[in-house]
């Protein structure tokens, strides 16, 4: 009868694993890090813009095919282009640049030429018009080679609108139409620019992984036909997807071992499999429940949360534990309904505890730590839930191993607590103060990710030559009016223009294709203030370099007329099509667009630029995330504070003072001694840590509940043991992490789990408890 | 098409490849035979004629190419004005040799028009035959190479050029696809075997 339950309940933990391995792989996982954090502006068309742009980017995949000889590096990049169209990964593959597209251009801007100058020439137009036209007269005729975009001289024979052309910031950077494809030439090799979209979501797993193989077999076909081509490829999906990689893998690997490592500890501590069975499908509950808890809520899991989900396992397990420790120490004399009426009390407020401190998380305005909170909570509530139902219905006989080693160590055990030990305890918290009045913090948003090394240096290498513009920091420019934002921009690219400290440091504005109608209107009168002065100055010379009189007509007409290009009429054209989604159009406070930011700016100079237009706002999404981590960080530490206050209050009621000042001094000494610990070797302190000390909190209390309802004998101590050891598995494996959050996050529990297992004795009551087990 | 045409096809078509053959050894000829000096400096001088025009616009000048670092180009009048053409593009220069912004700059497909304007002055023109078709024929003293673009970007604006000179190019013309024509001439051409140092510190400019 007993055994026939036992199998069902295997039956189904077995099930739940699996079910759960198999979901880890379709969950969707979200590695991006920043997708963790709350809305960083206050401003919903800032938000907006963020967004906008976010959705711009994500797709976007840029390939470069490099090689000493041109011709090398066009095969290459065609190569390239077959093999991604053939793939159902991708979307848009673009490499041609059809021969029209130049022409497109010219026939785009032509019928404004009169209102189009570039900024060089507009300056040198107002210090000395003459002179400045007469210049571009002769150098547009003498210059040894054609302008980029063909045009008549007829139509532009100061060469004007030439000018203003070359100065469109087209994302291509050095990269210019070359025998039909996108080339450039630099330090003795040849570039090819290639570009393509993601078909599906980059954050979807199948997306990623599609990618990733279409990528390989483009790269590998390029090496067959071209093999001393190089290829470079950046995008979003390849971090992710190599983040999502590493990620798993890690997981994966840590969950592994600390499981194997959980599942030997209780062989060889309990010396029967059915303690390891019931251990684990307690657990299994326990993270299956938070994972259906957060899917529900959220829709998607954070890597975050699973590796506090992948740790859950060592706090989940200390429950059946202490159950199996005191039937180990009970021997003969078992009787499972009595000792599980026994522990509830003390279960019940490692419980509670431990929920208030992820409820203070719950309670902040920050979704990542929300969900970390939410599945933690409900992994744990299951897995009490499990202990207190489950075990003494599979567990009800006693141990068949008698007590050797858990009787023998239980009354002096490892844990009783000698003097010189008090007073080493005593002095290691004396020589920790120091380092608590060093602490540093450090908000980088950085700790967040680390990106692939590989990946990385591709990237880099491709901002090098390309102005691919930067998604996390950009303007937002908003007015009343279409022609007003345009204003602003104009006036917010002059301020960048002065401040830029290299000539690498670029920007893409919307006014640079598209000037303001008043810039339109200044442009044509300064024109037409040296050109067709009284004493028609404009005509003698062009009829002096020997211009037939109809040329000098035209361009009199064209200054003449209001011809001006707007905003709606080049969005209408295919030659904006790479630069829509600067246009945020109207909005709910009237209408905006946003300036991309490429090459290196100082976060200065970029706040000094803003400062100086109205109407404009720096989102600096890095910036902002690392002032919401240095918040939440202080934050985190008055939580921790407040749980600790409740705590003592809660303990209080049971204990008495002095008792819950004692249940809870190991869990104040786990928090205190690793940040002194941090604040002495001089590592700056993290959001992350303030994560982990709030599970050593929990962890500290369940040690400190324990060992006092334990016993004054220590009789709790084998359990104790046990429980740390598991968590040391479980967290302490996390330092491997090569993100640095987790393994911050790895590092501090592992010191805060040791502390208060060290500590724990302290909680023993001095003689034995008055208080009955309830 | 029955099989004896088609032979008859290939037949021409090898017949057709011969005189190919005679072009490249005429080409390689050339190109040696200008090849020799790496310097050479000559005055030039430059008749725009366009349809927009009612009269030839001229323009003199010096110009040094030197085969390893590129093109200088020195417009002397009506107004004056010095370029650099080389691997990256043409740049114009001001009196310190300073290289100044917007002056046609590296964009917009000024490295590949310098690279032809430096074969063309080089007379090292077999490198050109992925846009061009080359046609030279001996002249005089001389020879004459006509350049016809068989690239469709370059076609649209370019009818052909045509390549004329001895021992270093002496002529090219440039007819546009609108019938605009540019000649530009070079006279008093002397080799030389190194730049003067003038010179190659205004080669010399920074990346």
């Amino acid at each position: 009868m007993m055994l026939r339950r036992l199998f069902v309940l295997l039956g189904a933990a077995l099930v739940a694993g699996i079910l759960t391995l198999a979901l880890l792989d379709k969950v969707p996982v979200e590695t991006d890090l920043l997708a963790m954090l709350p809305a960083t502006e206050r401003n919903p068309a800032a938000e907006q813009a963020m967004a906008h742009i976010a959705r711009a980017h994500e797709r976007r995949i840029v390939l470069i095919a490099s090689a000493d000889d041109a011709a090398q590096a066009r095969r290459a990049a065609s190569t390239l282009a077959s093999t991604l169209r053939a793939s159902a990964a991708f979307e848009h593959v673009t490499l041609e640049v059809p021969p029209a597209a130049l022409d497109a251009l010219r026939d785009t801007y032509l019928p404004y030429r009169a209102g189009l100058l570039a900024a060089p020439m507009r300056e040198a137009l107002a210090l000395n018009g003459r002179e400045a036209l007469a210049q571009a007269l002769y150098r547009s005729l003498s210059a040894p080679l054609p302008a980029g975009v063909p045009l008549d001289p007829a139509a532009d024979p100061f060469g004007t609108l030439a000018g203003f052309l070359a100065e469109l910031p087209f994302a291509g950077g050095r990269f210019t139409p070359e025998q039909g494809m996108l080339m450039a030439h630099h330090a003795g090799r040849s570039h090819v620019l290639l570009s393509a979209e993601t078909a599906g979501s980059p954050h979807a797993t199948n997306t990623q992984q599609a990618v990733v193989a279409a990528l390989a077999q483009a790269r590998s076909d390029a090496a067959e036909h071209t093999p001393d081509a190089e290829v470079l490829a950046t995008g979003l999906v390849l971090y992710a997807a190599a983040a999502q990689h590493t990620a798993k893998h890690e997981m994966s690997l840590i969950g592994g071992v600390s499981l194997l490592g959980i599942t030997l500890l209780l062989l060889v501590a309990f010396r029967s499999l059915r303690p390891v069975l019931l251990g684990i499908a307690c657990i299994a509950l326990g993270v299956a429940a938070g994972m259906a808890v957060v899917l529900a809520v959220d829709g998607r899991l954070h890597l975050l949360t699973l590796v506090c989900g992948t740790s859950l396992l060592g706090i989940a397990v200390d429950y059946p534990l202490h159950y199996f420790a005191r039937r180990q120490r009970a021997g003969a004399q078992w009787q499972a309904e009595a000792a599980m009426a026994e522990m509830r009390p003390a279960l019940t407020q490692g419980l509670l505890t431990s929920l208030l401190g992820f409820a203070a998380l719950l309670a902040m305005p920050f979704p990542g730590l929300r969900q970390i909170a939410l599945f933690s909570m409900a992994g744990l509530l299951t897995a009490y839930v499990a202990t207190l139902t489950l075990l003494p219905l599979f567990a009800r006989r006693p141990a068949r191993h008698t007590p050797a080693a858990a009787r023998r160590r239980s009354p002096a055990g490892p844990l009783a607590m000698p003097r010189w030990r008090r007073a080493l305890l005593a002095v290691l918290v004396i020589a920790s103060l120091p380092g608590l009045a060093r602490l540093t913090h450090n908000d980088d948003v950085r700790l967040l990710s680390t990106p692939d090394p590989a990946l990385a240096q591709q990237e880099a290498a491709i901002r090098a030559l390309t102005r691919l513009d930067q998604g996390s920091r950009l303007f937002l420019i908003e007015a009343d009016t279409a022609d007003a934002v345009l204003q602003r921009e104009e006036h917010l690219t002059a301020a960048l223009r002065s401040r830029a400290p290299s000539p690498e440091s670029g920007f893409t504005a919307v006014s640079a294709f598209v000037p303001s109608a008043r810039r339109q209107a200044d442009n044509r009168q300064a024109l037409a203030r040296v050109l067709l002065d009284d004493a028609g100055w404009g005509n003698a010379l062009l009829d002096e370099v020997g211009y037939r009189p109809e040329v000098a007509h035209s361009l009199s007409e064209a200054l003449r007329s209001e011809a001006t290009l707007t905003i709606d009429h080049w969005l209408a054209q295919p030659v904006s099509t790479p630069y829509r989604h600067l246009w945020l159009g109207a909005t709910a406070g009237g209408v905006a667009s946003v300036i991309t930011l490429s090459g290196a700016w100082p976060a200065d100079a970029l706040e000094a630029a803003a400062q100086a237009v109205p109407g404009v706002t720096l989102l600096d999404k890095p910036a902002a995330v690392s002032t919401l981590m240095g918040q939440y960080r202080q934050g985190m530490a008055w939580a921790l504070a407040c749980a600790i206050g409740l705590s003592l209050l809660l303990l209080s009621r049971r204990h008495g003072w002095r008792g819950a000042a004692a249940t809870l001094t190991p869990c104040i000494l786990a928090v205190a001694l690793p940040l002194a610990a941090l604040g002495m070797l001089g590592v700056p302190v993290t959001l992350f840590h303030w994560l982990a000390l709030m599970l050593v909190f929990g962890i500290g209390a369940d040690y400190g509940i324990f060992t006092r309802e334990g016993g004054a004998q220590g009789e709790a101590a084998f359990g104790v043991l046990l429980a740390a050891i598991t968590t040391v598995l479980g967290f302490g494996l996390l330092a491997f992490s090569s993100t640095p959050a987790i393994a911050s996050f790895g590092l501090t529990l592992f010191m805060g789990v040791v502390t208060a297992f060290c500590a724990s004795p302290l909680a023993r009551a001095d003689r034995p408890h008055l208080v009955p087990a309830a | 098409m029955t099989r004896r045409g088609l032979v008859l096809l290939a037949l021409l078509g090898l017949c057709l490849s011969l005189p190919a053959r005679a072009d490249d050894a005429l080409l390689a000829q050339i190109t040696t035979r200008v090849a020799s000096s790496p310097v050479l400096r000559a005055d030039f001088s430059q008749t725009k004629t366009l349809a927009a025009m009612r009269k030839p616009f001229r323009i003199a000048g010096h110009v040094t190419y030197a085969r390893d670092a590129g093109v200088l180009w020195q417009v002397t009048a009506p107004y004056a004005v010095t370029y650099l053409i080389d691997a990256r593009g043409a740049a114009e220069i001001d009196a310190s040799g300073q290289r100044k912004a917007g002056g046609g700059g590296d964009n917009a497909g000024a490295a590949q028009a310098a690279r032809i304007m430096q074969a063309l002055l080089g007379a090292d023109l077999a490198p050109l035959q992925s846009s061009f078709a080359l046609a030279p024929i001996r002249q005089d003293a001389g020879w004459q190479v006509t350049l016809t673009p068989h690239r469709a970007d370059l076609a649209r604006h370019l009818a052909r050029i045509v390549v004329r000179g001895d021992t270093a190019v002496e002529q090219v013309d440039i007819l546009e696809a609108t019938g605009d024509h540019t000649e530009i001439r070079f006279t008093a051409i002397t080799h030389d075997t190194r730049l003067s140092e003038a010179e190659a510190a205004l080669f010399a400019r920074p990346e």
